[in-house]
C-alpha cells in the first residue's frame, strides 16, 4: 500500500489507542495493569505494543484521566491496578458519543445509499 | 519493591533491575511518574511472562523487557552485577551466599555447641549465658524461616531489619571466633588426612568454622546488595542498630561486670552487671589451662587495655580478689551457687574434655572451687540420742562419685550440731571399712598430703577449722568409682532439747537435685524432724526415719526436736579411755537477775534483709525487759551505729564485720555492756587483719563475753580465725525468724545448763548409766576449753587424740595400710572402742549386753591397775 497508508494507520491507530484505554478500564470498576496492557496488545487489528501503551498510561495518569494503586501480592510481585478519575470518565463518554458519530458519517459517506 | 531477595530472579537480573531504577528514578520523578510503579509494571511483565517455568528471570530477559515496554534503556556498565560476574566473589555470592549459611547451618553449629560444649571445653564458652544462647538461636531459627520461598516473595521489610540486626550479632561473634577459623581449617584438612581419632573431633570445628565465616559473609553481601537502594537503606540501618541495642543487653552487663572488677565496684555489679560472669571470673586461671571463660573474657585478653581487666594475666591474687568481690557483690561465697550435678560448660560441664579438668587446689587448706564430674552420689544420717546424758551421736555415710577421667579430690566445710565434735571417722577401702587415727592436727594433715597428692593413694582427713565447723577432704575418688567414707559426731541437746543435723555449708562437689539424704534418729524419747514420717517404738525406744532432699539440708539449719524428760541429776559412764567412771551432777541453773547490758553487732549482708523485722522487735523487746542494748551494723560497706530502726538499711551484697566487730568492742568497752553478740551469716573471706579486735578482746581491761548468733549458715572465715584464737562464749542457731529473740535471751540469761564432773573407780551410789558419749563430750570440753589459751598444746593433742576427737588441736586421718600409719607415726583407733549408733536390743538382749560391757570395763581397769 505505501508509506503513505503506513502513516495513516499509525495515526489512527495512536488516536484510538487512549479511547480504548479509557474504554477498557471503564467496563470494569478497576482494571489490573498487567492484564490491561495484555488485552490491548493482542486485540485483533489495534496493533498495539507495550512499548506504546506504558507510555501512554503514563502520560494519562499525569493528564488525570486515569489513577493507579499497587497492591501487594501474595504471588509475585506488587498488583498495579488502574481506574477511570472522573475526569477520565467525561472524557470516556465524550470520546465515546464522538467516536459513534464519527463512524456514523464515515459510514453514511462511504454508503450514500443508506 | 520491597524485598530484594526475589528468587524467581537470579541475581544479576534483580542487581540489573535495581542498577536501572537507580539510574533512571531521577528523570521520572521529574516527570512526575513514580519509579515504584514504573518497577511494579516490569516486575509484573517478567514475572507473568516467566509463567510456571521454575527457571528465574535473567539478566536478558530483564534488558529484554526494558526495552519491549518502552522504558529506557538502562546505562551500561553496572558495576555490582559485573563484580559478581566473575571470580572469587561468584562462588561466594553463589555458594556461601546462599541464604541456608545465614540460617540452617548456624543453627546446627550452635546446637552443637550447646550439646557438646566443645569450643567452651577447649578455649572459652562462646554460649555462656541464657541470653546469648536466645539471640543466637532467635536468629538462627529466623534466619532459616526467611529460607521460606512465601516469605522471601512477600518481601516484607522486617526482613531486612533482621538482616541488618543479624549482621552485627553474626559479625560479633565470628570475629570472637576467628581464631576458631584457622584452627577449624586445619581441623579439617587433618580430619582429611586422618579419617579417626583427631579427625572426628575437626568435623564440628570445621562446621563451626564454616558458620562462623559463612553467616556474615552472606549477610554482607546482601547489605551490599540492598543498600545500593535507597528504600533499603532505611530497614538495614534499623537492623544494624537493633543488633547493637541487641548486643549492648545481651553482652552489656558482662562489660560492665569486667570494669566494675577493675574498678573494684561491687554497686555496679549489682545494679548494671551480672553475677553469672562474675562467678565465671572467679575460676578464670584456676580451671586448667583457661585464662578466660566466656567472650566478654577473650576479648579484652587481646588488648593491652585494661578496662575490662586482662584475663591473661590472671593469678592466685587476682582469683582471691575476686572471689571477695563476688562475696561483697552477692554476700555468697562463690562455691556455694550451682549445687547441682550440672556444671557451667566453662567449668568443663558439657565439653568433650570433660572429666580432665584440673583441681589447682587439691590437697589444699580450704574447699576452694567446684571440680567438675565429682558429685554427691548417696547420703545418710544416723542418729542415736540419750535423752538423759542429753547426748546425741551422728552417724553421716557419704558416697562421692567421679564420672570423669582423672582422680578427683572431694572436699567440704561440715557445720557440725551446736558445740558438737567429730568422734569418729571411717573410710572404706576395698570395701573394708577402716578406721582412723587420731592426732595432732600437724601430723595427721602431713600425712594427708604425703599420701593423697604425693603418693595419690586412699587416705580421708578431718580437721578442725573453726567454731563448730571442720573440713573433710578425701582422695583420691576414681573415675567412674565411688569413694565412702562416714564421720560420727558427737553433740549436746540444747536447752530446748534441739539436736541439730550436720549440715554440708560449703563443697567443691555438686549434690544432684534428686538425691535424698535418708534418715533415722533413735532414742530414748519422743523425736521428731520435719518431713520425716516414719515412726516406730520398742520398749523405751523410739525411732524416727524417712528420706530429705540432700540439697534442703544443705540450705537451712535442721534439728530434731526431742522431748525431753526431767534431767536425772546425775548421770555416769564407764570412761573406755580413762578406765573408770566419770559421774556429772547437775547444778542448780544460777540467775543473778540482772540485766545484762549488750551490744548486738550485725553482719548487714544481703541474707539479713529478711530477718530486719524481727531483730527490731528482738532489740526492742530486750530493752523493754530492762537490757541496755546498743547496735552496729556493717551494711553497704559502712558501719551504722544504734539506727533508729534496721528496715531502713539496705542489705546488699557482703560485708566484711571486722571492723564493725571492733567498733562493737569499744562500744561495750565504753558503756559496760557484758556481752558483745554477733548476728552473722556467711562471710567466706576476710578482707583485713582480725587482730585489732582479738588484741581488744584478749587485753581489754573490761570483760566481754563474745557470743555468736548463726543466722545464715555458710563458711565464715573471720569466725573461724577468731574462734581459733578465743572461746566463744555463747552459740545460737535459730531457725525460724521467731526463733530470735529466745535465743538472744538465752544468750544473755545463760540458760545453758551447769555441771560438775569427777571421776572415780567405782560405779556411784544412784544416779543413771549412760554411754560411753560422756566421756568423749567431757574430753572435748576440756581440749576445747583449753586451746584457745593452753601453751602444751601436745598435751592436749594427746588429750584429744586418746578420746579419738577432731578438735583445734587435734584430726583424724584414715590411711590406706597399716604401714603408712607406722610410717607417720600413727595408731590407727580400735573399731570396739569407736562409738556407734546402736543397734536396737530385745529387752533380755539388753540386760545381758549391759552385765556383759560392765565385765568388759572391770576388766580393763584392773588391768590398767
Amino acid at each position: 500500500m505505501g508509506d503513505g497508508f503506513d502513516n495513516w494507520t499509525v495515526q489512527l491507530r495512536k488516536g484510538i489507542l487512549e479511547f480504548c484505554v479509557l474504554s477498557s478500564i471503564a467496563v470494569e470498576e478497576e482494571a489490573y495493569g498487567y492484564e490491561l496492557v495484555q488485552m490491548l496488545v493482542s486485540a485483533p487489528g489495534l496493533d498495539a505494543s507495550e512499548g506504546s501503551i506504558y507510555p501512554l498510561l503514563s502520560r494519562m495518569r499525569k493528564q488525570g484521566l486515569i489513577q493507579s494503586r499497587l497492591e501487594e501480592s501474595e504471588a509475585g510481585p506488587a498488583r498495579k491496578y488502574y481506574r477511570l478519575t472522573n475526569a477520565g470518565k467525561a472524557r470516556s463518554l465524550a470520546m465515546q458519543s464522538y467516536y459513534e458519530g464519527l463512524t456514523d458519517a464515515v459510514n453514511s459517506i462511504g454508503n450514500p445509499k443508506k | 519493591m520491597k524485598n530484594e531477595d526475589l528468587t524467581w530472579l537470579t541475581d544479576e537480573a534483580r542487581i540489573a533491575l535495581d542498577v536501572w531504577e537507580q539510574q533512571h528514578r531521577g528523570s521520572w520523578i521529574k516527570e512526575f511518574i513514580d519509579p515504584k510503579e514504573v518497577r511494579a509494571d516490569v516486575e509484573a511483565h517478567l514475572w507473568h511472562a516467566r509463567g510456571e517455568s521454575e527457571k528465574p528471570v535473567t539478566l536478558d530477559q530483564v534488558k529484554e523487557a526494558i526495552q519491549e515496554m518502552g522504558f529506557a534503556a538502562p546505562v551500561e556498565p553496572y558495576p555490582l552485577v559485573e563484580a559478581h560476574k566473575a571470580g572469587f566473589f561468584a562462588l561466594i555470592g553463589r555458594f556461601l551466599g546462599h541464604p541456608f549459611f545465614w540460617g540452617v547451618w548456624p543453627l546446627i553449629v550452635v546446637l552443637v555447641e550447646m550439646a557438646t560444649g566443645l569450643l567452651a571445653g577447649m578455649f572459652f564458652d562462646p554460649i555462656s549465658r541464657t541470653p546469648q544462647a536466645v539471640l543466637l538461636l532467635s536468629f538462627c531459627v529466623l534466619g532459616t524461616l526467611g529460607l521460606l520461598k512465601k516469605l522471601n516473595e512477600q518481601r516484607p521489610a522486617w526482613l531486612s531489619i533482621l538482616r541488618g540486626a543479624g549482621l552485627v550479632v553474626a559479625g560479633y561473634w565470628s570475629l570472637l571466633l576467628l581464631p576458631v577459623l584457622v584452627i577449624g581449617f586445619l581441623g579439617y584438612g587433618l580430619c582429611i588426612v586422618y579419617t579417626m581419632g583427631i579427625g572426628i573431633l575437626a568435623i564440628p570445628l570445621f562446621l563451626i568454622c564454616m558458620a562462623t565465616a559463612a553467616a556474615p559473609l552472606y549477610l554482607f553481601y546482601g547489605f551490599l546488595r540492598s543498600t545500593n537502594l535507597e528504600r533499603n537503606r532505611g530497614p538495614w540501618l534499623i537492623g544494624i542498630l537493633l543488633g547493637l541495642g541487641l548486643l549492648l543487653i545481651v553482652e552489656g552487663p558482662s562489660y560492665v561486670t569486667r570494669y566494675a572488677v577493675v574498678k573494684d565496684d561491687p554497686g555496679l555489679i549489682r545494679k548494671l552487671g551480672s553475677e553469672e560472669t562474675l562467678l565465671s571470673m572467679c575460676y578464670e586461671g584456676r580451671v586448667g589451662k583457661k585464662s578466660f571463660t566466656d567472650t566478654t573474657g577473650f576479648i579484652p585478653s587481646l588488648t593491652k587495655w585494661d578496662i575490662f581487666g586482662r584475663a591473661g594475666g590472671v593469678n592466685l591474687k587476682e582469683i582471691g580478689k575476686r572471689r571477695e568481690l563476688y562475696y561483697r557483690t552477692t554476700g555468697r561465697s562463690f562455691n556455694v551457687p550451682g549445687d547441682g550435678g550440672v556444671l557451667p560448660d566453662w567449668l568443663g560441664g558439657r565439653s568433650q574434655s570433660r572429666g580432665v579438668t584440673l583441681d589447682e587446689d587439691l590437697g589444699g587448706d580450704g574447699v576452694a572451687g567446684r571440680v567438675a564430674d565429682l558429685d554427691l552420689s548417696a547420703s545418710r544420717l544416723d542418729a542415736h540420742i540419750n535423752a538423759s546424758s542429753r547426748l546425741g551421736y551422728w552417724e553421716w555415710t557419704m558416697e562421692f562419685g567421679n564420672s570423669g577421667k582423672r582422680n578427683k579430690e572431694a572436699r567440704m566445710q561440715l557445720l557440725l550440731p551446736a558445740d558438737g565434735v567429730v568422734s569418729r571417722l571411717t573410710l572404706w577401702v576395698n570395701d573394708e571399712p577402716q578406721e582412723a587415727a587420731f592426732s595432732s592436727t600437724a601430723k595427721v594433715t602431713k600425712a594427708y598430703k604425703s599420701i593423697a597428692v604425693q603418693e595419690r593413694r586412699d587416705p580421708v582427713l578431718v580437721r578442725w577449722v573453726g567454731a563448730d565447723r571442720v573440713l573433710v577432704q578425701c582422695f583420691p575418688i576414681l573415675p567412674n568409682k565411688d569413694m565412702r567414707i562416714r564421720i560420727g559426731i558427737t553433740a549436746p541437746l540444747d536447752a530446748e532439747g534441739r539436736l541439730f543435723l550436720p549440715r554440708i555449708i560449703e563443697k567443691n562437689f555438686g549434690v544432684p537435685e534428686d538425691l535424698e539424704s535418708s534418715i533415722w534418729i533413735q532414742g530414748d524419747t519422743e523425736m521428731s524432724l520435719d518431713g520425716l514420717q516414719g515412726k516406730g517404738a520398742k520398749g523405751k525406744w523410739r525411732e524416727t526415719h524417712g528420706k530429705l532432699p540432700a540439697r534442703e539440708l544443705m540450705a537451712r539449719h535442721t534439728h530434731v526436736k526431742c522431748d525431753l524428760p526431767e534431767e536425772p541429776a546425775m548421770v555416769w559412764a564407764e570412761d573406755p579411755f580413762a578406765g573408770n567412771t566419770l559421774v556429772r551432777t547437775r547444778l542448780p541453773l544460777r540467775s543473778s537477775g540482772a540485766k545484762d547490758d549488750l551490744v548486738i553487732v550485725i553482719d548487714g549482708s544481703s541474707y539479713f534483709s529478711k530477718w530486719t523485722e524481727t531483730a527490731d522487735e528482738a532489740i526492742a523487746e530486750l530493752r523493754e525487759a530492762g537490757h541496755g542494748v546498743r547496735v552496729i551494723v556493717a551494711a553497704q560497706e559502712e558501719i551504722f551505729e544504734d539506727p533508729s530502726t534496721l528496715t531502713a538499711i539496705d542489705f546488699a551484697g557482703g560485708q566484711d564485720c571486722i571492723s564493725a566487730l571492733e567498733a562493737g568492742l569499744n562500744l561495750a568497752t565504753s558503756t559496760g555492756s557484758r556481752h558483745l553478740v554477733w548476728l552473722h551469716g556467711a562471710q567466706p573471706v576476710t578482707f583485713s587483719t582480725e587482730e585489732g579486735f582479738l588484741q581488744l578482746l584478749e587485753r581489754g581491761f573490761h570483760q566481754v563475753d563474745f557470743s555468736v548468733v548463726d543466722l545464715d549458715g555458710g563458711p565464715n572465715r573471720l569466725l573461724e580465725k577468731v574462734s581459733k584464737r578465743i572461746g566463744i562464749a555463747g552459740a545460737a542457731r535459730p531457725v525460724e525468724l521467731d526463733e530470735l529473740i529466745p535465743e538472744l535471751k538465752g544468750i544473755l540469761e545463760s540458760k545453758r545448763e551447769r555441771y560438775e564432773w569427777k571421776r572415780q573407780e567405782d560405779m556411784p551410789e544412784g544416779g543413771k548409766h549412760v554411754s560411753d558419749q560422756l566421756a568423749r563430750w567431757y574430753a572435748w570440753k576440756q581440749v576445747k576449753k583449753a586451746s584457745t589459751g593452753s601453751p602444751d598444746r601436745d598435751k592436749l593433742a594427746k588429750l584429744a587424740a586418746k578420746y579419738q576427737l577432731v578438735t583445734p588441736v587435734s584430726g583424724a586421718v584414715v590411711l590406706e595400710t597399716k604401714e603408712d600409719y607406722k610410717r607417720f607415726g600413727l595408731k590407727q583407733v580400735d573399731v570396739d572402742t569407736a562409738p556407734s549408733v546402736p543397734g536396737i536390743p530385745e529387752p533380755s538382749t539388753a540386760l545381758l549386753v549391759l552385765i556383759g560391757s560392765l565385765m568388759v570395763w572391770r576388766r580393763a581397769r584392773i588391768q590398767q591397775k
